[in-house]
């Protein structure tokens, strides 16, 4: 088992520096890739500027706390659009143009490969960047202390939160094995990330009851949020905890459920 | 005359029959715009007091959600896609086909994005109606007549704006042979400069003014302000002069544009 993970861990290490290398073959993509990113940072930023210059409280939490929220949201951006979600939304293109039978015969995990195979260095930076900023302002403006506990607490929750992410936009996108073309169904759950641009808190009772239950956006970046901030409650704590091991296993059924419907386009 | 009708009548019906084909990917794209329109909801709903009747950024509550619904879905509506396709022409060569026959490319393209946009029109009224149904009776914002009429030339106004800015966009591709996502990223920037995710007031009093001065917010603020009633009735000529001073700068922009680029068009692979 370790060995395994070890070994997937050293192949992905060599995938990230072969995507650093072509990016780097096509500098302008990669510029304009940044710049793209940037455009993004900037709406996600908007979101901030209404809450401190409306200069009143969100559902309880002051302009600095939701800059704590915000600036989480984009950390774990970084890992949606640098790491994971090019690779979710080809998963489309590689099964129509049979591509995808090439991935079939390498010796390593399918899902690994065909969900980690390519990643946007630039990307992946500028969120993570911005976004460890953005919670540090807050957390300074409001006076919070940041010690080793709460830091490593913060970063499982974050942790927590990428693989809670991951497991819910492979869910849908493993469909594709059915109905081959889910480039709708991606720009529909694309949106739903924004979700997290706002503290869940405003969402009223049933929608919390929904984004952090059944559909648990809010685990992704409210949950570190609220741990960081200290206002995060024993239970959501434990779920916080369990939701990436249960909705990983799902995805991971649900991967395996729609591998088995796979016919090659190209063979 | 009745030739140049003709051909662009033709390139309209282009338009027109794509539009059809895909239909479905427009209605999934319109389906995408509630999750804003929920987020942004949210939002308001818990700045504002309940009941207090107060503003923010010179909105009343009401206002901000009526606001919030119709630019989401203006947004989607004036939405262009075509400076992909201006790419892929340039970037294969592809161009040179165009070149050859009697028809202007720029009016070609100009055609078949509003033949492309008349039946996503008609779908985005029917929920534009509804919308608005819902926000007199629900939150008693009133549509005259007037307002419906002047929204309806705004449209048209936002549509030709929208085409000239993303055509000088798209122009890129004559000088950068990778574009990447240069597209998405001039998107962004503009619907934000265009009061699409959030009213212009929201940036401060003197970005605003500057703001209110460029050709980005007769795109979506200045039909969605329109249908709200929120823009004073002398002040709407004003407006739409404002606006058509901007068609014309872009109209000569784009030829400029245009004629620069189309001299170092090398015509690859063709």
């Amino acid at each position: 088992m370790i060995r395994e993970i070890i070994k997937h861990l050293r192949i992905y290490a060599m995938l990230v520096r072969m995507n650093v290398m072509s990016q780097m073959e096509y500098r302008a993509n990669f510029v304009t890739g940044m710049l793209m990113e940037l455009g993004y940072l900037v709406v996600k930023i908007l979101y901030v500027l209404v809450a401190f210059r409306a200069g009143r409280r969100i559902a309880g939490f002051s302009p600095d706390e939701v800059l704590v929220f915000v600036g989480t949201f984009v950390l774990v951006t970084g890992f949606y659009a640098g790491v994971f979600m090019m690779n979710l939304f080809q998963l489309s293109t590689l099964v129509r143009d049979g591509s995808f039978d090439a991935l079939m015969t390498k010796p390593i995990s399918l899902q690994f490969l065909a969900t980690f195979r390519r990643s946007d260095i630039g990307i992946f930076l500028i969120d993570s960047v911005a976004g460890i900023v953005m919670v540090a302002i807050g957390l300074a403006r409001i006076g919070g202390s940041l010690d080793v506990p709460r830091t490593m607490g913060y970063a499982v929750f974050v942790a927590s939160g990428a693989a809670v992410g991951y497991a819910l936009y492979l869910i849908p996108q493993s469909l594709v094995f059915r109905i081959v073309n889910t480039s709708s169904i991606a720009e529909l759950t694309d949106s739903f990330w924004d979700f997290n641009n706002v503290p869940m808190i405003v969402y009223g009772k049933v929608g919390r009851a929904i984004g952090v239950f059944v559909i648990p956006m809010f685990v992704i970046t409210s949950f570190p949020a609220l741990f960081v901030l200290g206002r995060m409650t024993v239970p959501y704590m434990i779920w916080g905890l369990a939701a990436p091991f249960l909705f990983l296993g799902i995805a991971r059924l649900c991967w395996r459920s729609g591998i088995r419907h796979y016919t090659s386009a190209g063979g | 005359m009745g030739d140049v009708a003709a051909k662009y009548g033709r390139s309209f019906s282009i338009g027109l029959r794509g539009a059809i084909e895909y239909r479905l990917n427009f209605a999934f794209s319109i389906l995408s715009a509630v999750s804003p329109v929920v987020i942004q909801t949210a939002l308001w709903t818990s700045l504002y007091s309940p009941g207090s009747g107060e503003t923010l950024f010179g909105f009343t509550y009401a206002q901000m959600i009526a606001y919030t619904v119709v630019a989401n879905l203006v947004s989607r509506l004036v939405r262009t896609g075509f400076e992909y396709e201006l790419n892929t022409d340039i970037r294969t060569g592809g161009l040179d086909r165009y070149l050859v026959k009697p028809i202007g490319y720029f009016g070609f393209r100009l055609f078949v994005f509003l033949g492309t946009k008349s039946t996503q029109t008609g779908l985005t009224l029917v929920l534009l109606a509804i919308a608005t149904w819902v926000l007199n009776a629900v939150l008693g914002i009133p549509v005259s007549v007037a307002a419906a009429f002047a929204f309806a030339a705004s449209l048209v106004v936002a549509f030709l704006l929208n085409f000239l800015i993303f055509w000088c966009v798209g122009m890129a591709g004559f000088w950068l042979t990778e574009i990447g996502f240069l597209f998405e990223a001039a998107r962004i920037v503009i619907i934000t400069a265009s009061g699409g995710i959030f009213p212009l007031a929201v940036f401060g009093p003197t970005a605003q003014a500057a703001l209110n001065m460029l050709p980005f917010r007769f795109t979506i603020q200045f039909p969605t302000e329109l249908l709200c009633g929120r823009i004073p009735t002398g002040q709407i000529a004003a407006d739409f002069a404002l606006s058509f001073v901007w068609i014309g700068v872009l109209t000569a922009l784009a030829r400029a544009l245009w004629s620069a680029g189309i001299r170092r068009f090398a015509a690859v692979g063709s």
